[in-house]
This record gives structure tokens, C-alpha cells and sequence, in this order.
């Protein structure tokens, strides 16, 4: 009589240790998956990171006053020799005749 | 497996936040010879994108260590090359290396980065040299747990010190200022057919420099193909004899001590004697009855000589201190040097006097404008300043302040000299190249080079220093010209090059015309 209590507890303490195991082993499998995941999620960062890398690099050329420079000769842009001001005590408009 | 994390070199930035300096994805391409099965052919097929001779990198690969550097700072495009041959026992890590979007405009100012002997990057000359700890950041490691598939493992054992970035330098420079001064500096080098020069461009209200531009120059990116005299910046380690610029430095003193007063009537009949010794003016020519302003108008030795003995000499040395000459400026510039003033006691009467008209007496550049910038901002000694900021990784912005050494004048002395160098520019030999309605105020210099114990007729420092507008002045410049061979005088060479600058900073700056 004694012997059945013990025989149902050692049954359901092996079934628990067997399912506990599963488990175990199914979160070891899943966690791999996801440190592959990860790894892949690490690696596209990397390679974003790099793209933005080398675009910034192209942006600082062509926005360099150097590039700018030999574009706007190319293009037929000269210095300009002179410079004028307009420079009076009253608004320009105001100047204008009113007929 | 245990990894370096290199962190990335801090950026220089113009004022504007654009790029002077940045970095550049680069790789070191490494060979593992133990792996390697046909290092013959290895070499064969490496010698094209790595741009070395096959027997270099053959005899590298014979190597009996497990790692080996092929060769660093290998370009993006190179490694793509050498990634589609897919060679066994050869990979490549990420190195940075540092990239110029501006070419080699302001080498001189930002240095260039070089490599230590065990490949570390370091920052030499300039503000690469300077702020060399600040840009660098510190390497982090990471230590990890990895899989045989080498993939990480999460549940494994992982240490990680994260990598510090270099800090980022936001300078007071103006790209736009730094590009007129460097393309106009070559055409005047070539038009008056000099060995070199120098401009700097300096806010005269805070001490920051927006433009230094010298030549001959060299490319920072390329540094290792020039003369390594090239990479001292002549702005603060050449020096030279000012000249008449420094003559309204004396006539300052002499102002601010009421000896002086811009009219005040001094007498020029002919040559000086001083201690055995004639003192004559530039020209040879003499005036007869000058006043104080017109001794700077027409740059008269013998003038500046009467300034001087009332002055007097201990009063006239301790104002040529008092405006920094004799001791470093402390720019944020590596390579600073200072030339040594005669100790007291030990100044003769001669040496009194051509003190007075800026010969006998070493300066360098920057001592030069940061003394003038003095007049220009109402009397304030500033420490010069190239960067204005420095921002951490983490974004935070510290300031650096500008800094006052001391105040060497009066504002009323500043203002009265101010409008004897405006009437110095309106009246002196260079009248003829200013831009016409602007108040600038300046002095032109001709100093003869000291060549083994006497001075050299025929090689002169042609100089002119000056700001404007002169009520509100938005910059001061000196431009300096070495042995030019068009004309040794400072009103035909440096005098016409600083209005051209002068002229495009008006526009630049959106400063109309005083009249």
C-alpha cells in the first residue's frame, strides 16, 4: 500500500524532469535560431552603417568649395571684377516718380 | 575569442559644421601564412590591388608568424578587388583612414596622421598633432563566446568595453575665407614671382582665426611625398623682421603713454646718426617737418626713431613685451615657436632705434597680428584661437572661450591709431590699391632678411597688415610675401594682395561702403 503513493510521485517527478529536459532543449534550439538572427541583424547594421559611411564621403566631395569651384568655371561662372552698391538716405521706391 | 574595437578619429569641422577633415573606410589587408597553400600565387594575385611587387608581399607571406600585415589603409575599392579572388589565409580588418573633401586646402592648420611602429595612428603637426589624445578616443575590446559555426553565443560568456570615438573639433576657420586666402595667395606668389607667403585672417574681437593660408604647402593625405620642412605651419614657427608694420605698434605706445599725439611735429632734415650708425628713410628722401601721422603716411624711419626717444627706451621694450613678442601666443597649434627678444640691459642705442621701425627684432606671424588686433578691438591683448568647440561622441558641445591676456592699450589710443593707420592706407604708397569707399585701416612693410651678419639689398619680407571696416573691424589680416622679385616694396606686392583678398571678404561678409 505504501509502495503506490511513492510509485505515482516517482512517475510524476520523472515526467517533469523528461518535460523540463524537452523544454530545454527547445529553448536551447530557438536561442541559436535567434543568435543567427541576430548575428545576420548585426551584419545588415554593419553594412547600412558602411553605405552611410561612403555616402557622407561623397556628399563632403561634392559639397567641398573646391569641387564647386572647378564646376562653376566648368559651367562659365567668372569672378566678378567689380561690385556695386546702391546706397541712398531714402528707400529706392521712394525715389520712383509718382505719375 | 577576444577582439580590438577600434574607435573612429574625431572629425575637424569648418565653423559652418562642413568637413575639413573626416574619415574614409580603409582596411589593413592581412595575410595567415599557415594557411596559405600557394603563396606564389597568392603574391601573383595580390601585387595588382595591393599596388606592392610581388616579391614584397611573397617575402611577407614566407613569414613564420600566424598573422601578418600586408599592408594598411587599403581603400574600399582595392578590398573589393582582392575580396572577389576569395584567397584562403587572407582577410581584411577595418581601418580607417583619414579622408580630405577639401584636398590639401588648410593643410598647414589641421596636420596630418601618421602611423607609430606598431601601425596606431598619431596625430602629427597642426591640430591633428595638437589634439592628437582628444581625436583619438580610446580602442574598446570585445570578448566573446562563439559557436563552431562562429556564430555568437547569447548564453555564453561575452565582455564588452565599448570603444570611446574621438571627439569632433568645430573650428573658428571659414571655409569660404580659408579658400579665398589659399587661391589668392598662389596667384600673387606667382604674379610677383616670390619663394613663398603666408595670409592669416584673424577675428580681431575674440582672437579666432578664420584663415591661415602659407606656401609652399604640401597635402596632407599624401604627406609622406613632400619635404618635411613643408609640414612646420610658417604662421607660428617661421619667423622674420616685421618691418614699418611695426611701426604703429611703437606709435600706439607712445599715444597711449601722452608722449605722442597724432599731430604732434617732428623734425626730418636728413639722415639720423644713432651710435655711429646713419638712420635714413626708405626712400632716401626727407620731409623736413612731419607730424606723427604723416610719419606713418610716408613710413619715415628717421620719425619713428624721435617717437621712440620719447617714448624712451625702457617704456618702448616693455610696450614690445606688453604686446606678447618675446613669449608664445599659446594658439592651439602644435609647433610654436618664439623667438628670443635681447635681455634687458642689453639693448644699444642702434638697437633702440631700428626696434622702432620693426628691424632688428624677430617676430613671428601670429605675434604679429594678434599685436595689431589689439589696436583694431579697443586695446585687448586675445590669445589666438583656431578651435572654437569640441564635441564628444555623446553629442555634448564644449565651448572654448576666448581668452584676454591683458590690455595693452586704451580704447581712446585704439581709436586714434585706428584712424592714423586709415590715413596711412588713404595717404601712404598703397592709396592706389584699395578698393575705393571702405576705411581700412593698415600699414605696408618692407623688411630686409638678415643673410650671415648684414642685411640682404635685394631679398626683402614685403608685409602689409590691416583691418576693416576700421569703425567696426570684421577681420584683420597680414599677408606676407617672401623674396619677391616683381618688386621688393610692400605697397606693389603684399599691399595689392591683401585689398584683393580684402575686396572679396567685403562681399563675402556683405560689408558696404563707409562712403
Amino acid at each position: 500500500m505504501n509502495n503506490q503513493p511513492k510509485k505515482r510521485y516517482f512517475i510524476l517527478l520523472s515526467l517533469v524532469i523528461c518535460i523540463l529536459a524537452a523544454a530545454q532543449v527547445v529553448a536551447s534550439n530557438q536561442l541559436i535560431a535567434l543568435d543567427s538572427r541576430l548575428e545576420k541583424a548585426r551584419s545588415d547594421i554593419l553594412a547600412y552603417s558602411h553605405e552611410n559611411e561612403l555616402l557622407q564621403q561623397k556628399i563632403a566631395s561634392a559639397s567641398s568649395l573646391t569641387t564647386l569651384s572647378v564646376h562653376a568655371q566648368d559651367q562659365g561662372y567668372s569672378e566678378s571684377p567689380t561690385f556695386m552698391t546702391i546706397s541712398t538716405d531714402y528707400p529706392v521706391a521712394a525715389l520712383a516718380p509718382l505719375n | 575569442m577576444r577582439t580590438e574595437v577600434t574607435p573612429r578619429r574625431g572629425e575637424i569641422l569648418a565653423s559652418d559644421g562642413s568637413p575639413i577633415v573626416t574619415n574614409q573606410a580603409a582596411y589593413v589587408v592581412y595575410a595567415e601564412p599557415k594557411l596559405l597553400t600557394s603563396p606564389e600565387e597568392v603574391s601573383k594575385q595580390l601585387a595588382g590591388p595591393l599596388q606592392m611587387e610581388e616579391s614584397s608581399i611573397a617575402a611577407l607571406l614566407k613569414s613564420s608568424l600566424y598573422w601578418v600585415p600586408l599592408k594598411r589603409k587599403v581603400e574600399q575599392d582595392f578590398v573589393d578587388q582582392i575580396k572577389k579572388l576569395n584567397l584562403k589565409g587572407i582577410g581584411m580588418d577595418r581601418e580607417d583612414k583619414r579622408f580630405y573633401p577639401e584636398g590639401s586646402m588648410s593643410a598647414h592648420l589641421v596636420g596630418f596622421v601618421g602611423s607609430t611602429y606598431d601601425g596606431t595612428d598619431e596625430g602629427y603637426f597642426g591640430l591633428e598633432g595638437y589634439y592628437d589624445r582628444e581625436l583619438k578616443g580610446r580602442t574598446g575590446f570585445l570578448q566573446q563566446s562563439r559557436s563552431a559555426l562562429g556564430n555568437p553565443i547569447l548564453a555564453g560568456e561575452t565582455r564588452e568595453i565599448e570603444p570611446e570615438n574621438g571627439s569632433a573639433l568645430k573650428l573658428h576657420l571659414d571655409r569660404t575665407m580659408q579658400f579665398i586666402a589659399e587661391k589668392k595667395l598662389l596667384e600673387g606668389i606667382e604674379q610677383f614671382g616670390a619663394k613663398g607667403g603666408s595670409v592669416i585672417i584673424m577675428d580681431p574681437n575674440n582672437g579666432g582665426i578664420k584663415a591661415i593660408a602659407s606656401y609652399p604647402s604640401y597635402d596632407p593625405a599624401t604627406y609622406d611625398k613632400f619635404p618635411t620642412e613643408y609640414y612646420k605651419n610658417p604662421v607660428v614657427a617661421d619667423s622674420y623682421e616685421p618691418g614699418s608694420t611695426f611701426k604703429v605698434l611703437v606709435m600706439a605706445a607712445a599715444i597711449n603713454e601722452g608722449v605722442v599725439k597724432p599731430d604732434t611735429v617732428f623734425d626730418e632734415p636728413g639722415p639720423l646718426p644713432v651710435g655711429g650708425y646713419q638712420i635714413r628713410t626708405w626712400n632716401n628722401e626727407y620731409s623736413g617737418k612731419l607730424t606723427a601721422t604723416q610719419v606713418l603716411e610716408r613710413s619715415s624711419n628717421v620719425g619713428m626713431v624721435h617717437v621712440g626717444n620719447r617714448l624712451g627706451p625702457d617704456k618702448l621694450v616693455s610696450y614690445v613685451k606688453s604686446f606678447g613678442f618675446g613669449e608664445k601666443t599659446q594658439i592651439d597649434l602644435g609647433e610654436e615657436s618664439s623667438p628670443q627678444m635681447r635681455a634687458d640691459g642689453q639693448w644699444q642705442d642702434i638697437d633702440l632705434a631700428t626696434l622702432t621701425f620693426g628691424q632688428g627684432i624677430a617676430v613671428t606671424p601670429i605675434q604679429m597680428i594678434r599685436a595689431v588686433a589689439a589696436i583694431a578691438n579697443g586695446g585687448k591683448l586675445y590669445e589666438p584661437q583656431v578651435v572654437d568647440s569640441v564635441v564628444s561622441p555623446w553629442k555634448e558641445v564644449y565651448d572654448i572661450k576666448p581668452k584676454v591676456v591683458r590690455e595693452v592699450l586704451k580704447p581712446s589710443t585704439a581709436k586714434v591709431v585706428t584712424e592714423m593707420m586709415v590715413s596711412a592706407v588713404d595717404h601712404g604708397e598703397a592709396k592706389y590699391k584699395k578698393p575705393p569707399g571702405y576705411r581700412v585701416a593698415g600699414k605696408t612693410g618692407t623688411a630686409q632678411i638678415p643673410v650671415e651678419g648684414h642685411y640682404d639689398a635685394t631679398k626683402t619680407i614685403a608685409s602689409f597688415i590691416g583691418f576693416a571696416p576700421a569703425d567696426d573691424p570684421q577681420f584683420i589680416m597680414l599677408v606676407r610675401i617672401q623674396e619677391p622679385t616683381s618688386s621688393i616694396w610692400g605697397s606693389e606686392t603684399a599691399a595689392p594682395l591683401f585689398f584683393g583678398i580684402a575686396k572679396e571678404l567685403f562681399s563675402y561678409l556683405h560689408i558696404p561702403p563707409t562712403y
